[in-house]
């Protein structure tokens, strides 16, 4: 599978208006949630939030990358936005964050959860691809450039 | 099961590398700092000095990643760390290294 097999326009939010870090986590999660995804929205969202506590996921460039495995979340789903204006995260390199990929998953498959988070990490470190997603004007626009991407990647099994 | 090295001369690659291994399903490897051979040569032993132009490592260090990983695994491995840092055959990018292993034990998945 993919990354993007996880994406559709539907989870595709451009622009993000949200003025909080947990506005944005809140915006994401309810787009998953409006197609059944999720069993408990608020459990899901408080275990965003607590993983945040942990560490923050605003792992710099202006990229953020919330999630959490939670037992509410029986499907693995990923939602995607860009806030042009940008959010704080309390990045790790203080800067503000315009890319948000969110990720919900079981908490009985760490393994996929782990490799779901590091594909997004690796096609987050290309630059080129980040600034054309700051230029998208839509999710279809966004979503077919993630999927150019992602087709240059080997399948997660 | 294979043994794998890998050494990866360009250090800011490695976070890039380590999600690859995940990706991939590989649960665990050990970095290490390294140095190599031409540094050490060109910068450390006088006679050699002047040969810095031709020895190619100018870089003050390295990254030696190893691993044990299925036998299978090893082709994507050495695409997508080509994808990563470019052709492997050309200098300066890194050297991969795969040797059978016969036993290991304490090798685990996620």
């Amino acid at each position: 599978m993919q990354l993007t097999d996880l994406l559709n326009e539907d989870h595709i939010l451009i622009p993000l208006k949200c003025k909080t870090r947990d506005e944005c986590i809140r915006t994401l999660i309810e787009s998953i949630h409006k197609e059944g995804l999720i069993d408990d929205i608020e459990k899901a969202y408080l275990a965003i939030l607590e993983r945040e506590k942990l560490m923050t996921t605003g792992v710099g460039n202006g990229i953020a990358i919330p999630h959490c495995k939670h037992n509410s979340c029986p499907n693995f789903a990923v939602a995607f936005g860009i806030h042009p204006k940008g959010v704080d995260f309390e990045a790790i390199d203080k800067k503000k964050v315009h890319l948000i990929f969110l990720l919900v998953g079981p908490e009985n498959n760490p393994s996929l959860h782990i490799k779901l988070l590091s594909r997004i990490s690796r096609l987050m470190s290309n630059e080129e691809l980040r600034e054309q997603l700051l230029e998208c004007k839509s999710p279809r626009e966004a979503l077919e450039l993630l999927k150019e991407e992602e087709g240059y990647y080997f399948e997660l099994e | 099961m294979k043994l794998i090295f890998f050494v990866l001369n360009k250090e800011e690659f490695l976070n890039e590398v380590l999600e690859s291994f995940v990706e991939l399903g590989i649960s665990g490897a050990t970095v290490i700092d390294s140095v190599g051979m031409g540094r050490i040569l060109a910068h450390d032993i006088p006679i050699f000095a002047g040969f810095r132009n031709l020895l190619q490592e100018s870089r003050p260090g390295n990254k030696t990643i190893f691993s044990v990983v299925d036998d299978e695994k090893i082709p994507l491995m050495v695409k997508t760390l080509e994808q990563i840092m470019g052709d492997l055959d050309e200098p300066g990018n890194g050297i991969f290294i795969s040797i059978p292993v016969d036993f290991a034990k304490g090798v685990h998945q996620f």
